[in-house]
């Protein structure tokens, strides 16, 4: 009897193990090809638009750009340069300095003449006290409202931010983000296109710039990383910007915009109560709650998404930062997920539930269990004499090709449709990384990611963790 | 034989026949596992093999795709260079019968556009980018110049094939480059494709009749699909060309059964403000529409007198809905005097928060002696107590 149990169970789990792998692949391989048919038709629509046509159009929705800041006195008067040389008309820079211990505001103050003033709003959303508004005494810089507010973290920054805004739409960016000069442009296309749907959010891609040739705020000449910490985050952001997300804002199942490039719509958001302070994961989470309320309403809507590099950052270049944002990005999934729990695989939410929400359950949070678990009873098995081990070797033949063969698509996918990277030897050292990924890389990731469920389950890590940033290499 | 033998063995011999029985059924169990774990690692190997494959197909190909790509971009600069030269000379002045005998190989050389230029699709390509970059950064003379060179190369011809394509972006594209060089055969099928299924072929053409067309506005009558914001930018671009003077009666395209038209025309009225606008609007002021009411007054801000503020006004006092008097408050905000105070005052005891905000802020306006600065956190009793008795504190 017990050697029934024990053999159905085996099976069971050898079973379970490879369909569980298959589809994996199968929605791998489906999201990887929805992308790149919507790419092409994105790049061939967009190619010969001339956006300088509409940049004094009065029908351009009115934009705030919020940008929170803490601990930013290296770079931020560089940041808001940046921002306020975009070209859009209708735009307001709002930089939130949430409580800052160095030297940020005084250094913004200094730079840009700034000067306290009486700025009537409505506190639609609470959020911590705000010490004081300012705006320049230099014309020139009329675009620009600086917020000075007690910490709070980085959702309570935007939330005050989207208090004081008094634009139809909020953009949300990390400051020390460079922004394509026509970046809002093209991100409010799908907003101005649209007649029959109401677009809520729009997400941008973001990519990365470290090693690459800065000047005042503008991206020279984009270069692969040199380290591979970074180099492999290109990889990973190939996947997530260029692939995954396009191919979910196709179906309308977009769960996240980057917390570092993206545009809201004001009045949905106030509606939704703004971003939530419980939670690390308070991009994920606040577009969640966006689908929600817009389901609630059985109104028409979408979450849109620019397939287009529009927003370039700096990723973490060591193991340690890395790891904190991972083990963030992971509670974050977690608590998003435990609070939208109702939308699992119901129809009422359509394929945000029965597709997006299971897939990000199954897929995206499951999958470094499946793995490691798969691993340590792999390992029983062959303590005991019982391992197939003819089974693992071809499971781990068959896992490995499904991660190389999706990378290699993702790095042709970018070369054929965006074409950013100029060098036959990075794209070549691109395809070593991803082939080599799944030694040098992936089982740290999966760790991170069992230590991020560990650290949410037993409450220890609860923070955001330091970000330490080095600043944008400056050419000359 | 066995078989047979073991059918025939009497029954006190029963035990060695189930045993018998059993060694076979495992045997064939064992069979059939040996066969299905084949089969599957089978099926494994050529998925992974595909796999393999399938990344070894892409590795190649997108290493060769950048290099071929970096030899194109290459020679296209260096084309790039050769035609600026060319048009250079071109729009300068130069000579056209010595620019005609060169490009029917006739006579000396003295520009340097050779047979393949004229042949080759990616020559063609990179000339033709010249010309439409060049075109659309000049005017006059030189425009019509580089016009004539358009024409002499054949792209016309080659724009008006792609306007039959079957592939929506190629029709667009077609749409883009025949309207911004003005070719007058191209114009009743730009014109028909303003009500294209395609949304990407609407928007191309909608902004090429609005530059093509007598003026930019005749289209709205024609068009069947709603009109996008970026649609009215478009044809917004193009108005903007227009001197004052030759800019249509706006009030003529006013039609509130097509609200998208309606809310194009209401808002570039503000830019122009002809006073046609003022007596059509004011007939909407009070229609059954609750958008077309909102646009209506908003659009009416732009035009301060009398005649309006009293309008908005009655409006304003007849309406109930809180979200209406805040738009017309806004609307009438510019027009307002100290006559206006009482009213002013009475809407701040309403119950409405953003409409008694929205009526302090213009109380703050007027009277700023008797308003202090409105607070963030906002009581609104109590501080509309404040703001009719200054001496109160505010809160």
């Amino acid at each position: 009897m017990m050697d029934q149990i024990l053999d159905h169970f085996v099976d069971f789990a050898e079973m379970g193990i490879f369909f569980y792998c298959m589809g994996i692949m199968l929605s791998y391989w489906v999201i990887s090809l929805v992308s790149y048919r919507a790419l092409k038709s994105y790049k061939k629509q967009t190619e010969h638009e001339q956006y300088e046509d509409i940049i004094s159009s009065p029908f351009l929705p009115s934009i705030s750009i919020i940008a929170p800041a803490y601990n930013e006195s290296v770079t931020i008067v560089d940041n808001i340069r940046s921002l306020l040389s975009l070209h859009y008309g209708p735009l307001t820079v709002i930089v939130v300095n949430d409580g800052s211990k160095d030297s940020t505001r005084d250094v913004a103050i200094e730079a840009y003449d700034l000067e306290l003033v009486d700025w009537h709003y409505d506190q639609k959303i609470s959020t911590k006290n705000v010490r004081g508004i300012y705006k320049s005494k230099n014309p020139a810089y009329s675009k620009l409202v600086f917020v000075d507010k007690e910490n709070g973290g980085k959702a309570d920054a935007i939330n005050v931010g989207v208090n004081v805004s008094e634009s139809t739409f909020f953009a949300c960016i990390d400051v020390d983000c460079i922004i394509e000069q026509d970046a809002f442009l093209k991100m409010v296309r799908p907003i101005m296109r649209a007649t029959k749907e109401r677009i809520i959010a729009v997400g941008g891609m973001v990519w990365l710039t470290n090693d690459s040739d800065i000047k005042q705020g503008k991206l020279i000449n984009l270069k692969l990383p040199k380290a591979f910490v970074p180099k492999i985050q290109v990889l990973e952001y190939f996947r997530a910007f260029l692939l995954g997300r396009t191919a979910w804002s196709t179906f309308n199942g977009l769960l996240l915009i980057s917390g570092a490039f993206g545009i809201f719509e004001r009045e949905i958001v106030v509606e939704a109560g703004g971003y939530n302070h419980n939670t690390v994961g308070e991009d994920m989470e606040l577009v969640m709650r966006l689908h929600a309320a817009m389901r609630k309403r059985k109104e028409a809507y979408r979450v849109e998404y620019v397939p287009e590099p529009l927003c370039w950052t700096e990723a973490p270049s060591d193991y340690n930062i890395l790891s904190r944002q991972r083990n963030r990005w992971t509670r974050g999934t977690i608590e998003c997920l435990l609070f939208h729990k109702n939308m699992f695989f119901n129809p009422k939410f359509g394929a945000l539930g029965m597709v997006s929400y299971p897939y990000w359950l199954l897929a995206e949070w499951l999958a470094p269990f499946v793995e490691f678990f798969g691993l340590i009873y792999f390992v029983l098995l062959a303590c005991f004499g019982l391992a197939n081990l003819d089974f693992f070797v071809y499971m781990i033949a068959l896992v490995y090709a499904l991660a190389i063969s999706v990378s290699s698509f993702a790095i042709f996918t970018q070369e054929v449709i965006q074409g950013e990277y100029k060098s036959v030897k990075d794209l070549f050292k691109l395809f070593i990384v991803a082939f080599t990924e799944a030694f040098r890389y992936h089982p740290k990731t999966v760790w991170w990611s069992l230590k991020g469920n560990y650290d949410f389950i037993t409450g220890s890590n609860k923070g955001w963790g330091e970000m330490t940033r080095a600043g944008f290499q400056k050419k000359d | 034989m066995v078989f047979q033998m073991l059918q025939n063995i009497p029954s006190n011999l029963s035990p060695l026949k189930d045993a018998a029985h059993n060694l076979g059924d495992r045997r064939d169990e064992n069979i059939t596992q040996l066969i299905e774990e084949e089969t599957l690692k089978l099926w494994i190997t050529c998925i992974v093999v595909f796999l393999v494959g399938c990344t070894f197909l892409l590795f190649c190909y997108t290493l060769i795709h950048r290099h071929l790509k970096n030899k194109k971009d290459e020679k296209e600069k260096l084309l790039n260079k050769k035609y600026t030269q060319f048009l250079a000379e071109l729009t300068s002045g130069a000579e056209s019968d010595s620019m005609l005998s060169m490009l029917d190989s006739t006579g000396e050389k003295t520009l340097i556009l050779d047979y393949q230029d004229l042949k080759n699709r990616g020559h063609r390509k990179v000339l033709l980018d010249g010309i439409r970059t060049l075109h659309r950064q000049f005017s006059g003379e030189v425009q019509s110049r580089l016009r004539e060179t358009y024409l002499m190369m054949g792209f016309a011809s080659d724009a008006l094939k792609g306007l039959q394509s079957k592939k929506p972006q190629k029709r667009a594209a077609a749409i883009k480059e025949l309207s911004e060089f003005d070719i007058r055969d191209a114009y009743s099928t730009i014109f028909a494709l303003v009500n294209d299924k395609s949304q990407s072929v609407r928007d191309a053409a909608i902004k090429g009749r609005a530059k093509l067309d007598t003026h930019p506005l005749l289209q709205l009558k024609e068009l069947n699909y709603e009109l996008s914001d970026w649609q009215k930018s478009l044809i917004h671009f193009e108005i903007s060309k227009i001197s004052r003077e030759d800019l249509p009666r706006l009030h003529t395209y006013l039609n509130p059964e097509k609200e998208d038209q309606f809310s194009f025309i209401t808002t570039i009225s503000s830019e122009y403000r002809q006073k046609e606008m003022v007596a059509p609007l004011l007939s909407y002021i009070a229609h059954n529409s609750a958008s077309i009411r909102k646009m209506t007054h908003k659009a009416l801000s732009n035009f301060p007198s009398k005649q309006v503020k009293e309008a908005l006004l009655q409006q304003l006092i007849a309406t109930a809905a809180p979200e209406e008097q805040k738009t017309l408050l806004e609307a009438v905000s510019e027009m307002l005097d100290d006559n206006d105070l009482q009213l002013l005052k009475d809407l701040l005891s309403l119950e409405n928060r953003e409409l008694v905000i929205e009526s302090a802020r213009q109380l703050l306006k007027i009277a700023p002696e008797l308003v202090e600065k409105l607070p963030t956190d906002f009581n609104h009793k109590e501080w509309v107590a404040h703001a009719i008795d200054p001496k109160i504190t505010a809160p």
